[in-house]
């Protein structure tokens, strides 16, 4: 549990005690109860959040109790157990501000985090409701949402920061790696993830699942009638932001905001952990090399609290990795024993054996050969129909997108530019990014001359997203109003949706289908 | 300005630049001798590309490794092997003859064959500019001045469409993205001139729209500089897209070789045909895809006969698990390693 950065702010804490002690007593001669009341509160903020609260109760208890108990008067000892209270909560606020100020980076910015934070943050905390804050109710986040949907972003961002090479390690732009996505997944529906590298695709599955803390969206997930909140903005009430924009300056509100947050979610996303998984790219990386098979498999199931018996375990780990076409008699090797098809089902079957709702197939299928890559689709398929799992398949190869998914979402620099059901999409693309995308599959059919509609460069950097609308720079439709005009995602058919201010104006051109898919094109008998 | 495309490159479309005959590349392990690529047999032509497709393991990288002695140590190339190179001043040298270290094959590599890798970020040396590793090549190969291969170095970078090359030329590594990266690596690959082009797996790391671009860079280049090209790639659609002729590997051994339109239209081998059948296509989205059954055999445990007969739906007991198919010749320019097709006459040269 206690990790190095719990100790050096333990021993941060001890540094400061000693010191924060001298300063004390000087104050002590010159009237320092002018402090109490500013800090008191403070205190009392402190012991109504959790952690705190239990490290201080019991030293001012024995405190109090070994002062009184050798005979100092009732008063002055009231006022010393106050005292060190004080010197408790700012040596703990200062670890804290250590914290914050790692993230900005060491040197300077560590010495302004240190003076910073505890003389600007914790008067804004004393002053604001600090406990309407710490108890807001998780469940009283309401979602309109329908029955079947599974997993709802909405406005979901994922920031990172970046810091300048100059002496104080400054704050540059953030990359905006996932710039606003919204969208909704059904139960038991694959919706498919596709654009270009550095168009935040991973980053979207990994911040779902709370593996990348968002920046701020909300994400919400909904098993069995429960609600499990995993990012929230709706969640800090619009009182306590206001209070953090007035005071706070600029390049700390975000990390006020975040903690606050990643406190209060913290129980959420535990419970909501084994109701969603995910199944990493390359097999050979992904296993540890030192489990067995058996172990690999079992182990969501051990961390994910269930308590089951010995035979249990086995029972539902034999039996998951039977649906994964594993054989149950390899399951005591090791890795190694096993190629990398294998591998993949192993993955496979640990993601599944919690029975999770949700699953993240993050270019699950590309690391593997053609002919191993077709039946792990087809296993992922047939693992769908009977467990009724919802896959997020992120993938940067169209073709196979199109076969597994239900509906598509293409990407560009962290923002979602089209989504639409996998047919209307790849028949009829709305916008004009999908539609080079189209062009530049490499397609077998040697007939099918398809010309390919050559991007102009290459995707920009999203530190700087271009102006207006993002793809403006590579577009071959671009106007003048694409560059100054920020598109939104409008319906544009049932379901379909694009961002493209010339989405009626444009005739874009699909795949070409020969007709209309009624025969497959190799008759080969196989 | 120095002109970068001397009369070498004035020859024929057609020539043949590269014959590689009955290549066998082992490797010494301590489990024992693993045979990579077991009897390989290709000619590559001046103007044209050869397209290599195969699974992991099945020996495609290793064999054009084989011709640039690019191996690591623990690897024999067969000494009954032949890779006979046609070098541009006319003379003919059989690369399986030199030393790996020798001042021979040095003067080759880079020279009259040049590699792209799939990685440009792993093939480049991240601690020298650009520019300074252009220039070492084309001045470990030509004698100009420094200035000179400079130039040579800052035209080639325009030619493969990197904007504003004389400042890219003296950037690093790390300062140009996958895609500009990948042409800066055709650049110093074509900056002497090659007569063969040896492109192993050029596109896989890179996004579609960056493929595209790529693929078409090279096809101009090609014409261009007239170069014999072996594109490397597991990519069926990739390779139906560039190659002239696909030869398909299967465990170390060609089991099949044709024009393109042959092995995409009419495939004849088993293993062409499931492969073709394994990759999704977007023209039927929802139905299902037919797996290749079976995993592929482990390096040590090469099955007897035809080494695809563990997998193969087809195949005759008794026959094709004892017995070594030879290469039946299907048409001119098609021939495949397969008893199905025992009624075709043999090609003569024994393997496909």
């Amino acid at each position: 549990m206690i990790g190095t950065n719990e100790l050096g702010a333990l021993l941060v804490s001890f540094i400061v005690l000693v010191s924060g002690w001298r300063i004390f007593q000087k104050a002590n001669k010159t009237g320092w109860h002018m402090l109490v009341p500013i800090y008191g509160s403070v205190v009392w903020m402190d012991v109504v959040q959790f952690p705190r609260w239990l490290v201080l109760l019991p030293i001012g208890a024995g405190l109090g109790g070994l002062l009184l108990g050798t005979g100092v008067e009732l008063a002055l000892g009231v006022q010393i157990v106050i005292g060190v209270f004080i010197l408790l909560t700012i040596a703990l606020q200062i670890a804290h501000s250590i914290f914050l100020a790692r993230a900005f980076g060491k040197g300077a910015a560590f010495a302004v985090g240190l003076i910073v934070l505890p003389v600007v943050f914790l008067p804004i905390l004393a002053f604001s409701n600090a406990k309407y804050i710490y108890s807001f109710d998780l469940d009283s986040v309401e979602y309109a949402v329908g029955p079947d949907v599974l997993l709802r972003v909405d406005d979901l961002r994922v920031y990172f920061p970046t810091f300048n090479r100059d002496m104080l390690r400054s704050r540059g732009p953030d990359v905006r790696a996932v710039d606003g996505v919204t969208f909704a997944l059904k139960r038991g529906e694959t919706l498919g993830l596709v654009g270009e590298s550095g168009s935040g695709k991973t980053t979207i599955g990994r911040s779902i699942l709370n593996a990348i803390a968002p920046t701020g969206g909300d994400v919400s997930l909904h098993v069995d009638d429960q609600t499990y909140t995993l990012a929230i903005d709706k969640l800090i009430p619009q009182s306590f932001r206001d209070v953090v924009d007035r005071v706070l300056p600029a390049f700390l509100r975000p990390l006020a905001l975040q903690n606050t947050r990643r406190d209060l979610l913290r129980r959420e996303i535990d419970q909501a952990r084994q109701h969603m998984q995910l199944i990493f790219q390359d097999p050979y990386a992904s296993l540890n090399p030192r489990m067995t098979v058996y172990d690999i498999i079992a182990e969501p199931l051990i961390t994910s609290g269930e308590r089951l018996s010995d035979s249990e375990l086995r029972k539902r780990v034999n039996n998951i990795a039977q649906r994964c076409k594993l054989n149950v008699e390899h399951l005591r090797r090791f890795p190694h024993a096993f190629s990398g098809g294998q591998r993949q089902r192993i993955g496979i079957a640990r993601a599944l054996v919690t029975n999770p709702q949700f699953i993240v197939c993050d270019e699950s299928v590309s690391a593997l050969d053609v002919s191993i890559q077709a039946e792990i689709l087809n296993l992922l398929a047939d693992l769908q129909k009977e467990f009724g799992v919802a896959y997020l398949f992120i993938a940067h190869d169209l073709s196979v997108v199109a076969h597994i998914s239900d509906r598509v979402a293409v990407l560009y620099l962290g923002q979602i530019v089209e989504l639409a059901p996998t047919q209307a999409l790849f028949l009829a693309p709305k916008h004009p990014y999908t539609e080079a995308l189209m062009s530049a599959i490499p397609e077998i059919d040697l007939d099918n001359d398809m010309e390919s509609i050559e991007l102009g460069g290459e995707i920009p950097s999203p530190t700087a997203p271009p102006s207006g609308c993002r793809f403006h720079t590579r577009c071959p439709y671009v106007q003048e109003r694409c560059r100054t005009d920020v598109p939104q995602l409008l319906e544009v058919a049932p379901g379909h949706f694009a961002s493209c201010h010339f989405v009626d104006e444009l005739t874009l051109k699909g795949v070409n289908i020969p007709a209309a898919g009624t025969d497959t094109p190799e008759e080969v008998a196989v | 300005m120095v002109e970068i495309v001397p009369e070498k490159t004035k020859k024929q479309l057609g020539e043949t630049v590269l014959q590689v005959n009955n290549l066998r590349v082992a490797f010494k392990t301590d489990e024992g001798l693993v045979q990579a690529v077991a009897g390989v047999d290709f000619t590559v032509q001046r103007g044209q590309t050869l397209g290599i497709v195969g699974e992991s393991g099945s020996g495609k990288s290793v064999s054009t490794k084989a011709l640039m002695q690019l191996l690591p140590p623990n690897a024999v190339i067969d000494p009954e092997s032949q890779m006979i190179l046609h070098k541009a001043d006319g003379t003919t040298v059989d690369i399986t003859k030199l030393k790996s270290t020798g001042r021979e094959i040095r003067s080759i590599r880079g020279d009259e064959i040049a590699m792209i890798f799939q990685e440009p970020m792993a093939s480049f040396s991240p601690v020298y500019t650009i520019g300074n590793q252009i220039t070492e090549a084309i001045r470990a190969h030509k004698k100009v001045s420094r200035k000179q291969a400079r130039e040579i170095g800052v035209d080639m970078l325009a030619r493969v469409g990197i904007s504003n090359p004389s400042q890219r030329f003296d950037q690093y590594p790390f300062e140009l993205s996958g895609g500009m990266r990948q042409r800066a690596m055709i650049a110093t690959a074509l900056s002497t001139n090659p007569s063969l082009l040896i492109a192993d797996e050029p596109t896989t790391a890179l996004d579609v729209t960056i493929q595209a671009q790529i693929l078409r860079l090279m096809a101009d280049l090609q014409e261009e500089f007239n170069m014999a090209i072996i594109f490397i790639s597991h990519d069926l659609g990739v390779i139906s897209q560039v190659a002239d002729e696909i030869a398909v590997m299967y465990l170390g051994r060609v089991i099949e070789h044709g024009t393109t339109r042959d092995l995409i239209e009419t495939p004849k081998h088993p293993y062409t045909q499931a492969l073709l059948n394994a990759i999704p296509r977007i023209e039927n989205l929802h139905a299902r895809l037919q797996p290749v059954g079976g995993d592929i055999p482990g390096p040590m445990s090469r099955p007897p006969g035809c080494a695809f007969h563990t997998r193969c739906p087809q195949a005759i007991a008794g026959h094709c698990n004892v017995d070594l198919p030879p290469a039946y010749r299907i048409s001119e320019t098609h021939t495949v390693s397969c008893f199905l097709y025992e009624d075709q006459p043999i090609a003569e040269g024994g393997d496909a």
